[in-house]
């Protein structure tokens, strides 16, 4: 391959970085990650070997035919699918250019344009994503999916008002597992945690019995509700449930490892997260990885794999704001904290970046600045309980007038 | 009809959108890549990064003390470079399912990418018995292209089949050499270099390209085109060719700002003078030298310079005259199109757009150089 080439693929994979995860739920250790791919109630089975086989086949199919829709869609479900299970942001180019293949040779397929929208939520493009969601809204606007799409990257916008109502919408034309997991992720933003985990539960009923992908990362979801509410052993079981519908499903295995250590766990804690660092790896699983080590006593090793994932923040899997929030949590460089959460939160207006802005405000003595950010982050009512957590602190320091 | 100042301002108006459309910068930007060429004899690794975060991960999987945030970044490549051990530790290349033994065979900063370099590596196993090659490095933790050559071949489009997105530890799918390693005849090897050597002036080498615009802009007549664009020919072949066998060496870190300052030189010179003379002549052919360098580099960091010494000099150089004169006749054209008269075309077109060069050039130097 020509490196010029190769180069220009880099440059889309800066684009794609810090999206292995499409929207629009968060997980424990605040990585965005997947809702329920649309669609879900009609999915083809989704073990591991078998997403395999289908994009086998599917650009098997593509090769002779560039401009099959249909195989294009099936691509693109299959590779969304591996992306998430392998944390592998670079499939979603191969989706994307599969999509736009079919869609240059005919513009009105609507099948494979509301894909396309799917994945560039999944690639962070989410005005793009937002743009296409709305011109299939204007051709079929009885089609759920489409607002579901534009719910999803409003939300990580921070646009909540926009992507609520576009959730609602979407329930109301076509309830089915994808619109109840976007249901529970509002309620779960809007500090409705009971309400979450009930919506939560109906997705799970909801989805195909031959889509144990979906079905693992519903419990997994269902898990990670539990723990919010502290319900370790109900939030254990659910993600035992998922690794065992799919095994080393990353969400499963992050989800086992908050589990084992809120129980005090650490080396079961500890060895689930070298699994997820072998699996899908990824800055996150690096630092969850060293807050194990921290907590296991190995001082020094959890230092160094501090140092491996602000490195992979910086360079494999770039997200701003959670290299911003990393920094100012570990308390040295918190002038480039300050300066990544304000260049992130120009982009985005989400309640985490807001998070992330207004503890690295607080880190650097700017309280008045934190105290505002800080109103920003919790503007929904979310629940979340490090996001209160830093919010309390800043909140008491700006009552006693401290710093 | 428009007037001839109209219709210079109409069609810069076009080309400003055109180039605009295709590049505002010399050359594209990249993030981390692997690419990894089988030839024969050996098997070379280039591992493009940025550097800061490659030497934070090498000095904590080394385990040694971590270098300040702030140093300078010729420190970071020395670091970096004494981290070799640590590199060639996690990468794997397997070649029929044994382990090949990796050594790092330099560090070099990547153009325009001031924060990035290539760790080259290269195998002390030759591939030529090996039938298939398999990679995996624990020094990414996310995803990033792997692009595979194997024998001869080489493409100048991004060909599916020898690429793919590989996530952090992940073993990358077997490459079958036997299926692309028979040596090419050297015609079509040639064949391919002349493509790679278009490219690389259009639409890639902006530069290279406003340096021929530079030439044609004092060119009064087709024998004054045609001496100095034969003169910047002999000179960068005999550049190149002696480049890659070795003899000739500059880093890019010196080649690249001199070949922005040249355009640049050019520029300014057809704003004072009007008339091609002996001087110009052999200021073209200096510069020509300097840009033979230039295309050495890009043949090197492509990893096209091995096999073939005299199809990939030749084709490559086809590539680029071919470029060249694609170049010359596009601006032949739109000079004809403008149908100015001698006084209009050195005021309406050779000073603006001379002045539009030079400024060009100038800031590729500075920035080249910072």
């Amino acid at each position: 391959m020509h490196a010029r080439s190769l180069a220009a693929i880099g440059v889309v994979a800066i684009l794609a970085v810090g999206c292995s995860q499409p929207a629009a739920s968060r997980s424990m250790s605040g990585a965005i990650k997947p809702i329920a791919l649309l669609g879900s109630g009609t999915a083809p089975d989704t073990s591991r070997a078998s997403l395999e086989a289908t994009v086998r086949t599917a650009e098997a199919r593509l090769k002779t035919t560039p401009t099959d829709a249909a195989s294009a869609v099936r691509l693109a479900d299959a590779l969304l699918r591996q992306a998430r299970v392998l944390g592998n942001s670079g499939l979603m180019i191969r989706a994307e250019r599969a999509l736009r293949i079919v869609l240059n040779a005919d513009p009105q397929r609507y099948d494979a344009r509301r894909m396309l929208a799917t994945v560039l939520v999944s690639q962070h493009r989410f005005r793009e994503a937002i743009a296409e969601a709305e011109r299939c809204q204007q051709v079929r606007p009885t089609d759920g999916w489409s607002y579901g799409v534009a719910g999803d990257a409003h939300l990580e916008l921070g646009e909540y008002e926009q992507a609520f109502a576009a959730f609602a919408r979407m329930n109301a034309l076509h309830p089915d597992a994808a619109s109840y997991a976007r249901l529970s992720y509002a309620r779960e933003l809007q500090g409705d945690l009971d309400g979450a985990v009930i919506a939560m539960a109906m997705a799970l009923e909801a989805t195909s019995p031959s889509d144990p992908e979906s079905q693992a990362w519903h419990h997994a979801q269902l898990g990670h509700l539990h723990l919010a509410q502290s319900r370790v052993t109900d939030a254990a079981r659910e993600f035992e449930h998922a690794a065992f519908i799919f095994p080393d499903h990353p969400l499963a295995l992050e989800g086992l490892v908050h589990a084992a250590s809120r129980q005090g766990r650490h080396a079961d804690a500890l060895a689930q997260a070298e699994r997820l660092i072998s699996v899908a790896p990824s800055p996150g699983a690096l630092a969850l990885s060293a807050d194990e080590l921290r907590a296991a006593g190995r001082t020094a090793d959890a230092a160094r794999r501090d140092a491996l994932a602000e490195a992979a923040w910086r360079t494999d899997a770039p997200e701003p704001a959670r290299l911003a929030l990393f920094l100012a949590k570990r308390g040295d460089k918190i002038d480039e904290a300050v300066r990544l959460a304000e260049s992130a939160a120009r982009e985005r207006d989400d309640i985490f970046t807001n998070d992330a802005l207004a503890w690295a405000y607080f880190r650097a003595g700017r309280l008045e600045d934190a105290v505002r950010a800080s109103a920003r982050a919790l503007r929904t009512g979310t629940a979340d309980r490090d996001l209160r957590a830093r919010a309390a602190a800043i909140a008491q320091a700006a009552a006693s007038g401290t710093k | 009809m428009a007037s001839p100042a109209r219709r210079v301002f109409l069609t810069a108006t076009v080309l400003l959108t055109i180039i605009r459309g295709i590049t505002l910068s010399a050359h594209p930007t990249a993030t981390s890549f692997v690419v990894i060429h089988a030839a024969p004899a050996a098997v070379a690794v280039s591992l493009t990064t940025d550097a800061r975060p490659l030497l934070m991960k090498l000095e904590a999987l080394a385990g040694v003390t971590p270098s300040p945030a702030d140093l300078p970044l010729d420190a970071v490549d020395t670091r970096i470079g004494a981290l070799g051990a640590t590199i060639v530790e996690h990468l794997e290349l397997d070649l029929d399912g044994t382990r090949a033994d990796l050594i790092v065979r330099g560090i070099e900063r990547v153009k325009d990418r001031p924060d990035a370099i290539r760790v080259l590596l290269t195998s002390r196993t030759p591939s030529s018995a090996a039938t298939t090659l398999r990679w995996r490095t624990s020094l990414f933790f996310g995803s990033y292209p792997l692009a595979v050559r194997a024998g001869d071949a080489m493409s100048a489009v991004p060909d599916a089949e020898q690429y793919e997105w590989l996530s952090g530890m992940a073993i990358s799918q077997p490459y079958r050499l036997g299926a692309f390693a028979a040596p090419q005849a050297g015609w079509r090897h040639a064949g391919r270099l002349v493509l790679i050597g278009f490219t690389h002036i259009l639409p890639v080498g902006l530069d290279h390209v406003l340096f021929v615009l530079g030439l044609f802009l004092l060119a009064s007549n087709a024998k004054a085109l045609l001496l100095q664009v034969s003169a910047f020919t002999v000179a960068h072949s005999c550049t190149l060719g002696l480049a890659m066998a070795g003899w000739v060496r500059l880093p890019g870190a010196i080649v690249e700002p001199l070949i922005a300052a040249s355009i640049a030189y050019i520029a300014i010179e057809n704003l004072v003078t009007t008339r091609l003379s002996t001087w110009r002549l052999g200021v073209v052919f200096l510069f020509g030298l300097l840009h033979g360098l230039g295309f050495a580099g890009a043949l090197a960091s492509l990893g096209l310079s091995d096999g073939h010494f005299a199809a990939t000099l030749v084709g490559f150089n086809v590539g680029v005259e071919l470029g060249q004169l694609a170049v010359v006749l596009g601006a032949a054209l739109v000079v004809y199109a403008l149908r100015l008269r001698p006084d209009q075309y050195r005021r309406l077109l050779v000073r603006p757009a001379s002045a539009a060069i030079a400024a060009m050039g100038i800031f590729w130097a500075i920035e080249r150089v910072l």
